[in-house]
């Protein structure tokens, strides 16, 4: 009798986690990553970093970032620098604005439970339509990876570290994305020797750091000065 | 042989042609600058337009190292005939106002006078290429600003910080000197023949006109004489904006170029040694 109402536990407490999991939608996921995010009004950081990609020698980064909500980004360096434009668009904000979601299943990662999700992006005149994935970290709701197709050919992945500033708040402390690149060897673009052509392959790692967090960042800041 | 190299100096400071070279850089460069001003940096946006799809870049890379590397590429070409303007009169310039006699019966030998004269034409050469560096340089950072070089060759992009690009510039002004030096010898040796200016420096530029064209030229028949002509290693001053630098390739242009120095300067010497002074 012990053991059947044992086993019966056990299936009621399955159907009632595997509902949740069902209930939980993509929508409802990057509402909480959006959620959690939305307690940054703003930030300022440090990013250092280095560029490792075929053709293209870049020095050590060093850039100040600043981000205000809902989607103002500014960098200021020195020196140049490379900064993957996926990071930058990976605005926990603008997920559900710009892309329509579903979501794939849940994996296990390093004992992590992450949620997969597709992101298309919407539909606007004149652009193609492309396809990225998301996995976002349940522990955390912060995104933890992302897979990006932004042309025909090119894979982009980006492994997101996170960190907790001030005790509260997630925020990024190192990113790194790895450039992959596959084309017909046949195709006429392959053939066509040009000096400022696309790199194919290579890494990119850009380090967080010196977070000043909800500080108050003026405007003033993000408007563009004019040359 | 100082003294003698002092009075060459003087000789050739004191013409008015020597600086028609200064006059046309310090116009032309001034009005580069005004066109890229104009311009905005669209070239430099240009090479990196297939990077700008993906990167964010920042930074600033339309400045004045930017646009000194942009007129270095563009006078190459003109910066010849003004050496020659000056090399070329050297010889041919005594021998039309009939001074070689007066100069030759002095008891100097042939030889320390034309090598006085050979290093006065060296040395003005190292000026105006030193002119063009100053002005370029400091015109360019001053209106523009400094930052990082965008470098471009057969490799792909390379972005030289601003650190250590005082150290390129330099190198690759010593090597763009060196270079001259082969122009400036070659209208020497060209001098020693003729009585009046103007034949070297058409001569001159021909030569480097039809070397050029051979240098250029996408047939395979002349393949194996390209890498000897002089024309194929001018620019190797580029190879001093790369990183890392390639050593084979800036060692084998500073030989041939310095092996073409030298045969001009031997042959000016032999001519000039044999020659029957009449005029």
């Amino acid at each position: 009798m012990k053991r059947i109402l044992f086993l019966l536990v056990i299936f009621a407490v399955g159907i009632i986690s595997n509902t949740t999991a069902q209930q939980l939608t993509a929508e409802k996921i990057l509402l909480k990553v959006k959620a959690n995010f939305d307690v940054v009004k703003d930030y300022s950081a440090m990013l250092t970093g280095k560029v490792n990609m075929e053709r293209l020698k870049v020095p050590q980064m060093s850039v100040k970032l600043y981000f205000k909500q809902p989607n103002k980004f500014k960098t200021e360096s020195k020196g140049t620098s490379f900064i993957p434009k996926n990071i930058l668009d990976l605005n926990p904000g603008d997920l559900l604005t710009k892309f329509d979601p579903s979501l794939m299943g849940k994996e296990n990662v390093d004992g992590k439970t992450l949620y997969k999700i597709r992101l298309v992006t919407k539909p606007e005149k004149g652009k193609q339509i492309r396809e990225s994935f998301i996995w976002v970290d349940e522990s955390r709701w912060t995104i933890t990876k992302l897979e990006a197709f932004p042309m025909e050919g090119r894979k982009i992945e980006v492994l997101i570290e996170s960190t907790v500033i001030e005790g509260k708040y997630v925020l990024p402390s190192k990113i790194s994305a790895k450039f992959d690149f596959e084309q017909n060897t046949d195709s006429l673009a392959e053939k066509i020797y040009s000096p400022n052509r696309m790199p194919k392959k290579g890494m990119v790692e850009l380090i967080y750091s010196d977070y000043q967090v909800n500080k108050g960042l003026s405007d003033e800041i993000f408007e563009k000065k004019k040359n | 042989m100082l003294n003698l190299i002092y009075w060459e100096l003087f000789k050739t400071y004191s013409k008015w042609r020597t600086y028609i070279g200064f006059i046309a850089v310090g116009v032309l460069i001034p009005i580069i600058m005004w066109i890229m001003w104009i311009e905005g940096g669209k070239f430099i946006q240009y090479q990196l337009r297939t990077m700008q799809s993906e990167f964010l870049i920042t930074g600033n890379l339309f400045n004045g190292w930017a646009i000194a590397q942009i007129i270095m590429n563009g006078l190459w070409v003109h910066v010849p005939a003004l050496i020659a303007l000056v090399a070329g009169d050297q010889l041919s310039g005594e021998a039309t106002a009939g001074t070689f006699r007066l100069t030759l019966i002095r008891p100097v030998s042939r030889t320390k006078i034309l090598n006085a004269k050979y290093i006065a034409t060296l040395m003005y050469t190292a000026s105006l290429v030193i002119g063009i560096a100053l002005l370029s340089i400091g015109l360019g950072i001053w209106i523009f600003g400094t930052g990082d070089l965008i470098a471009l060759d057969k490799e792909g992009i390379v972005i030289l910080p601003e650190s250590n690009l005082i150290y390129h510039f330099l190198f690759a002004y010593v090597l763009a000197i060196w270079s001259m030096f082969v122009v400036a010898s070659l209208a020497f040796f060209i001098s020693s023949f003729v009585e009046n200016a103007i034949g070297p420096i058409i001569i001159t530029m021909t030569i480097i006109a039809i070397f050029y064209i051979i240098t250029f030229l996408p047939v395979e028949s002349v393949e194996n004489i390209k890498p000897w002509l002089f024309t194929t290693h001018m620019n190797v001053w580029q190879q001093a904006l790369r990183d890392p630098f390639d050593w084979d390739i800036i060692r084998d242009s500073v030989l041939i170029l310095g092996a073409y120095n030298g045969a001009f300067w031997g042959a000016t010497l032999l001519i000039f040694k044999r020659k029957d002074i009449l005029s």
